[in-house]
């Protein structure tokens, strides 16, 4: 039998995609558990989401109280707290971001409520015994040392201050003495506040019984949430060229960027298939141009980063020192076929494909669904966004781009950092 | 228990389906049985860039990534001494896209002198990005030619040195894709919901054509047995001391392989892990410490590795280990704690296997071990080790004269 290997196979187009709710169980006002059954598995994950992040703090707070949530009671040390979660196969983690603070745990479904209720007790009873915070300040302050010897380390934090300007703390000004100078009253200030009673939801993943349901419920929802965060809405940016100096370094990290329209505003889809374009998948053109054709790099991407209010864009690289200029003259080249030119309907087909492929590869299994279904319901929409938004991709015309093009991505608008040993000029 | 099904093609490829009915998702992965430990000594990284090459068009098809995303799919790769393994995840009425681009490539790559220059390049700056322009990004390169003096894996799969891939040719590449790239040296999974005919007659149409090769025979150095202590100190511009602790241990194949890795969950494994609360938490003598087995198919390495508090010296934490390592040679360890390590396992390899493109690969490691259906039998290999054993192996494994230690000295 002898094929065609010329010709690609019949390509079905993704359809309308197939979505699943979770049943929903209310806890307090503001506060609710999402549940997904029927998951044909024996593993279990429970994530606690509070309505914290390392904005509602000055300092290092919200990243000490995530490293430091099992690190004793007053009848329990942290040795003590971690042996009893391992003896049943438990892993307990901490995650911590500018708008989100969750602890994450992962369990056999046998063991889930004694591991439940051990990390109840960690977390109800937590102390943060100073000697625990002295050991964790000594672990970040080489971390970040240890960071500070990465050109994108050194470029992502200058960027984050340039573009991330803002009355409520996005961006910090880190150095070893904001670790240094944690303080264990204002840890157990953040900890009162923002986790006690700032349970926003509970989200389960997991063969279960309803009773079982019932009974995280029972446990956990004397914390629900009290008082909403204030997040930002908008963002302001110090457009300008910045070199970090690096010396020694045998690459350099550019980023470049800035603020942008944010998830609620009428054209962010639109915008996410523009970024797509330019940078936002392995076939981008600014990969096919500076890694694929000119070999100047390992990978180029850009970015939208959603906060729940505000978003900002962002294009990262690393490139040889040798052609930073060109680099740099590439990307401004990629933007401005982007403002003059409108886009080819073979381009754009290939783009508005891979972003269906890719969103219905986002929602497959029951954790991607659940994360899916409370991610848009935090942000005020309903499930049935994926499909409308999914409408949208497959309305967008080249017109509607490369007008978004010439709104956002003025080159004198942006943020351009370089970090690395060659100093470099802006233009 | 994870369900599959096997077929040999007539070309001598083995496919693997696995059914899964709760997926709109397809993954395909193809392993190939060629890693950075079959390359000559003197043309290292040529497996890793050959990884790259693949992208870059093959016989029929000028490109490989437009299509599939056209198809709404997406791909990655990677490369180990042991092994390439390439798949692609795509809605699952597309499945013949990727089966049509993997054949392709299976059969001949279009190999222009424009793709060779590129990715040239974009290695040499992969080398540069994550081993040389990170700090301690540079150890795993020190590290195995310290710990193996013969075997292949005294290279790293990034290559020996940069040059090697700065000089690589065509015709070296060509002969790389002629012996390695050919349909008995691999291995196909096919995940998703598909029928076991549909799988057969579409694997037939796709690859059936491809001819037929001989795989070619694996001989590599043997690596002696080691027999002396070695150390080495790198001094680099970084902020604080590292220190790599290897220890050589037995192959992926063997039992003696899981018992090492159930030893190195006790040493090192976790927040309850005995380095963890000897050396770390009652000693402050590290800010981070863990150990774990590389996983290697052929004689691997248990590593002890970590950062030493500010004002500690090497020297220090040298006797501190030593002596933990000594009690787990002379101590059985309790029921108690063997228990929780096992339990930390079964957990670990419960989540590990939720991912359909996850499934397919250790579906295909597996059978590329001698077995897909190991994937269902490795949690009763640990389960039967005993304390004893545990013991055993602590006895033969920490020796000094099976340690290569490798320290890292800020300038």
């Amino acid at each position: 039998m002898s094929v065609n290997r010329s010709l690609c196979p019949v390509i079905t187009p993704i359809g309308i995609l197939p979505l699943r709710t979770p049943l929903t169980f209310d806890i307090a006002e503001n506060c609710y558990l999402y549940w997904m059954d029927k998951t044909q598995s024996e593993t279990v994950h429970v994530a606690f989401h509070f309505d914290a992040g390392t904005t509602t703090c000055i300092g290092p707070e919200a990243v000490f109280a995530s490293r430091l949530l099992l690190s004793g009671t007053n009848s329990k040390l942290q040795a003590q707290i971690q042996n009893e979660i391992d003896q049943l196969g438990g892993y307990v983690n901490c995650s911590v971001g500018e708008e989100n603070f969750s602890i994450h745990v992962y369990t056999l479904r046998n063991n889930l409520l004694p591991i439940l209720h051990l990390v109840h007790e960690a977390f109800d009873g937590a102390i943060f015994p100073e000697a625990e915070i002295q050991d964790l300040i000594r672990e970040e302050v080489q971390s970040f040392l240890t960071n500070t010897e990465k050109v994108s380390y050194l470029a992502s934090l200058q960027f984050r201050q340039k573009v991330y300007g803002n009355d409520i703390p996005y961006v910090k000004n880190v150095n070893e003495d904001f670790y240094k100078n944690i303080d264990r009253s204002d840890l157990i200030q953040f900890y009162r506040k923002q986790l006690k009673t700032g349970m926003k939801r509970i989200e389960v993943v997991g063969d279960l019984d309803t009773e079982i349901i019932d009974e995280i419920i029972d446990l956990w929802g004397a914390h629900a949430i009290l008082e909403r965060m204030p997040v930002a809405t908008s963002f302001v940016h110090q457009p300008g060229f910045y070199h970090v100096e690096k010396v020694g370094a045998l690459q350099s990290a550019i980023r470049i960027g800035r603020p942008v329209l944010d998830f609620h505003s009428p054209d962010s889809i639109e915008f996410d298939v523009l970024n797509t374009i330019l940078g936002g998948y392995f076939g981008s053109r600014l990969m096919s141009n500076i890694r694929e054709d000119k070999g100047y790099t390992y990978g180029i991407n850009s970015s939208v980063v959603n906060y729940s209010k505000a978003s900002g864009f962002q294009i990262g690289t690393e490139v040889k020192d040798e052609v930073i200029a060109e680099t740099l003259s590439e990307i401004k080249k990629e933007i401005n076929r982007l403002k003059n030119e409108m886009i080819d309907g073979e381009e754009l087909e290939l783009v508005k494909n891979y972003i269906l492929g890719e969103t219905q590869a986002s929602i497959d299994g029951a954790g991607a669904m659940l994360s899916t279904y409370t991610g848009l319901l935090s942000r005020g929409k309903s499930l049935e966004y994926v499909n409308d938004s999914l409408d949208r991709v497959r309305a967008i015309t080249p017109a509607k781009l490369q007008h978004l093009a010439n709104q956002f991505l003025d080159w004198e608008d942006f943020v351009i950092v370089v970090a690395g040993a060659t100093k470099v000029s802006g233009n | 228990m994870i369900e599959f099904e096997r077929f040999t093609l007539g070309n001598g490829l083995k496919v693997l389906l696995h059914k899964d009915v709760n997926t709109p998702m397809a993954c395909v992965n193809t392993l190939f049985d060629v890693g950075a430990r079959d390359e000559a000594e003197t043309k290292t990284g040529f497996a890793h860039l050959f990884e790259h090459l693949m992208f870059g068009g093959s016989i029929n098809i000028p490109e490989f990534d437009t299509p599939l995303q056209n198809a709404g799919g997406n791909n990655n790769a990677f490369t180990s001494n042991d092994m390439t393994n390439y798949y692609d995840t795509l809605p699952a009425n597309n499945l013949e896209v990727a089966l049509w681009l993997e054949s392709d490539r299976m059969t001949s790559l279009a190999f222009t002198p424009k793709s060779l220059e590129v990715q040239r390049n974009v290695v040499i700056e992969e080398f540069k990005q994550r081993y040389l322009n990170q700090p301690y990004g540079d150890v795993w390169l020190e590290l195995r030619p310290l710990a193996y003096k013969e075997h292949p894996y005294k290279w790293a799969t990034i290559g020996k040195e940069i040059s090697h891939v700065e000089n690589a040719t065509m015709d070296d590449v060509k002969a790389f894709f002629k012996k390695h790239y050919h349909p008995s040296n691999a291995i196909l999974c096919i995940a998703g919901n598909f029928e076991r005919s549909y799988i057969e007659d579409m694997t037939n149409k796709w690859y059936g054509d491809i001819p037929n090769q001989l795989k070619a025979p694996r001989i590599l150095n043997v690596e002696p047995e080691q027999n002396e202590y070695r150390e080495l100190t790198i001094v680099r511009a970084v902020p604080s001391k590292k220190f790599y602790y290897s220890f050589k241990m037995p192959a992926r194949k063997t039992e003696g392989y899981y018992t090492c890795d159930l030893l190195s969950d006790i040493v090192g494994n976790g927040k309850s892990s005995r380095v963890y609360t000897r050396l770390k938490k009652e000693q402050k003598l590290v800010t981070d410490i863990s150990a774990f087995v590389m996983g290697s198919l052929d004689e691997g390495l248990l590593i002890i590795a970590g950062t030493l508090e500010e004002h500690i010296s090497f020297q220090a934490l040298d006797e501190a280990l030593w002596i933990l390592l000594d009690e787990v040679k002379v101590e059985v360890v309790s029921d108690l704690e063997l228990a929780r390590v096992k339990n930390k396992l079964a957990t670990a390899k419960a989540f590990e296997d939720l991912p359909l493109t996850q499934r397919a690969l250790n579906l295909c490691t597996f059978e590329l071990l001698g077995d897909a259906n190991g994937i269902n039998q490795e949690m009763l290999i640990y389960e039967k080790i005993e304390a004893i054993h545990l013991k055993l192996t602590a006895q033969k494994i920490f020796k000094k004269t099976n340690c290569s230690l490798l320290k890292v000295q800020p300038k």
